[in-house]
């Protein structure tokens, strides 16, 4: 024997430099597409956040909207002399103001509604994992059931029951997604749960909802992440789809979807700005979105890496 | 003497039973694969305390989940498991997670077995805490502890797996097991991931807590001599059946059982410079579809007429060594 010891050659690693998380993000940024969408979308989050400081008009206040002002170009001036620069709606509304009203409750319903399927759905996902057997056979076929609907029809019939509303939406929106979470996570842990230490776990007798929260989720946390971007663009524009058709946002706080169908009866009589601006700007934040959770897949995901 | 660990007659099947399905098929003449299989026929093997119990076989024997019932991670379908004495259904819940507690599993890959995402200092902290052996202050101290007993230091606290080699991962599993004070450790191929000179570290590491703290080891290997090298006692298993229990000398030296015969014939040694090896004839039969008798008759060289039907008991053919073959029938020496 060359050494008789047990406790030889254990010299430490080199502690290697934590990566700080610049580098990540610059990598994130390396490619150009992403980075476009990126700084996109930033302004996007800024300008929604700001709305109620930069909106020239508050679209919610009733008493300064005049019908006198409706259906004015974009560029036209009010008669209290402000400039609407992207023109008014039916009502005489500012578009430009609605508009940056209208993004915020486009893009915080849907990432409510995305946080709460996510919650509901890891939770799903994992107990039908982690028990097996009977239950995870009828947590299956439940989430099987729910992803035959299509998510539009799911969300419209709960909203028709229900009737229309901020919370409401929310909620009609994240029953109709909290499967897909459901299936995925089910999926990952389900290999994760063959593992050693899990087994390890068991062995030290941890309780099991420790293990499925503790042990097995922040093993599984990487692609629901980018799913959950992913989704949290196709429910904005589920969100928009269910405004035009009258079940989301309430008509006293349209979002853009809302502001799409109110212009739509006017673009043959040539107002096409009712309806395209808000339109753009919809179409702006699902791609930038999609874009993004995109780029986040190919960077969690070592296999995309060159 | 009080067993740590008693197992009688274990029996664990796993897979399903053919559902209805499966059986109209198996009805219309197709041919319809088995599915349940035996891994454990009829196992019967005690635990002393502070001993270290090797278990060899092939791949497939079952000794993997000898392991895993014995550590209380699958429960048997059939036969009956005291620790101490004592059956799991006579205790309460508190005393069960003692006995949970009691006996810990070494994994054999150092990569799968520590959660990628934790520090050392929760891995090895975790159970402790939970269970409340340790007070949340007095935890870094326990934590030190552990790795100190099995040859790290305390700059391993805030590490990542990923950080350590496979041996000291290999550690840092060990001190895991051995933050709740077992009284058992089930090494499951401990040491067939590692390379040699390691191997050998951790073997001594194993023998050194067998020493000092009066562990008992259930040291499961497919390779011989690193069992023969650190057993007291070996029990060899073929096909979910225990064919022989004897010292490791005894194994060793004077095999009985032909199957054992033949392992040790296999295993490579210094001493004899044999050019031509008698290799086992043939492949482990499925364990689908186990022979009939005794499960070895179908590559034994010394098979009868009686192997193909019977099963051969256990019999005791000198004090503290039993074999399963029908050539020692005779040779019984009275209880």
């Amino acid at each position: 024997m060359i050494e008789q010891t047990d406790t030889a050659a254990l010299t430490l690693p080199p502690n290697p430099a934590r990566r700080p998380v610049y580098e990540d993000l610059l990598d994130f940024l390396r490619d150009p597409v992403a980075a476009v969408a990126a700084f996109v979308f930033l302004v996007i989050i800024m300008l929604a956040i700001a709305a109620p400081w930069i909106a020239p008009q508050n679209p919610y206040d009733l008493a300064s909207l005049n019908i006198l002002n409706s259906g004015l170009p974009p560029g036209s001036s009010s008669l209290t002399g402000g400039v609407y620069l992207l023109g008014t709606d039916s009502q005489g509304r500012d578009l430009l103001s609605a508009m940056l009203y209208g993004l915020g409750i486009s893009l915080a319903v849907p990432f409510a509604s995305v946080l709460i399927a996510l919650v509901v759905g890891v939770t799903v996902g994992l107990v039908a994992a982690y028990s097996g057997g009977r239950l995870d056979t009828l947590l299956m076929r439940l989430v099987d059931f729910q992803l035959g609907f299509p998510p539009v029809l799911l969300a419209l019939v709960i909203l028709a029951v229900s009737g229309p509303g901020l919370g409401k939406t929310t909620l009609a929106l994240a029953t109709a997604y909290w499967a897909v979470f459901a299936r995925l996570v089910r999926g990952a842990a389900q290999s994760e749960r063959q593992k050693e230490y899990v087994v390890a776990a068991r062995c030290l007798a941890i309780p099991a909802h420790r293990i499925m929260f503790r042990h097995i989720l922040p093993n599984v946390i990487s692609p629901l992440i980018v799913v959950g971007a992913l989704e949290w663009g196709a429910c904005v524009s589920l969100e928009a789809t269910l405004s035009f058709l009258g079940l989301g946002s309430p008509i006293t706080r349209p979002s853009l979807g809302m502001l799409i169908a109110n212009g739509l009866s006017y673009i043959m009589a040539g107002r096409y700005w009712v309806s395209i601006y808000p339109g753009i700007l919809l179409m702006s934040v699902v791609l930038c979105i999609n874009i993004l959770g995109d780029r986040l897949r190919e960077c969690l995901n070592p296999r995309f890496k060159a | 003497m009080t067993m740590q660990i008693s197992a009688t007659a274990i029996v664990k099947r796993y897979g399903s039973q053919p559902g209805p399905l499966t059986r109209l098929a198996g009805r219309l003449n197709f041919t319809v694969e088995p599915k349940l299989v035996q891994a454990l026929n009829g196992v019967s093997i005690d635990v002393r305390p502070g001993e270290v119990l090797g278990i060899v076989g092939e791949s497939g024997c079952g000794k993997s989940t000898l392991g895993r019932v014995l550590a209380g991670l699958e429960s048997p379908d059939e036969g009956s498991l005291t620790y101490e004495g004592r059956t799991l259904a006579e205790l309460d819940r508190r005393e069960r997670k003692t006995v949970q507690l009691a006996s810990q599993v070494i994994f054999q890959d150092p990569w799968a077995s520590l959660n990628p995402r934790w520090r050392i200092r929760q891995i090895i902290g975790e159970a402790p805490l939970v269970h409340g052996l340790v007070e949340r202050r007095d935890l870094a101290r326990h934590v030190t502890a552990m790795l100190t007993q099995v040859g790290l230091t305390e700059d391993y606290l805030d590490r990542f797996p990923h950080e350590l080699s496979g041996g000291q991962r290999q550690r840092v599993g060990i001190a895991r097991a051995l933050a709740v004070s077992p009284r058992t450790l089930i090494c499951d191929e401990s040491v067939s991931a590692l390379d040699v000179s390691i191997q050998a570290q951790i073997l001594r590491l194993f023998r050194r807590l067998r020493n000092d703290l009066g562990i008992s080891l259930v040291f499961i290997s497919h390779d011989l001599s690193v069992v023969h090298n650190l057993s007291d006692r070996i029990a060899v298993m073929y096909l979910g059946r225990i064919v022989e229990i004897g010292t490791a000398q005894q194994i060793y030296e004077a095999p009985s059982h032909p199957y054992t015969q033949a392992l040790i014939a296999d295993a490579p040694r210094l001493s004899t410079q044999r050019r031509s090896f008698s290799v086992i004839r043939g492949e482990l039969p499925s364990p689908y579809a186990p022979p009939s008798g005794c499960a070895f008759h179908t590559r034994c060289p010394k098979a009868f007429e009686r192997c193909r039907l019977d099963v051969p008991a256990t019999i005791a053919t000198e004090p503290g060594r039993t074999v399963a073959c029908h050539l020692y029938e005779e040779a019984t020496i009275p209880a």
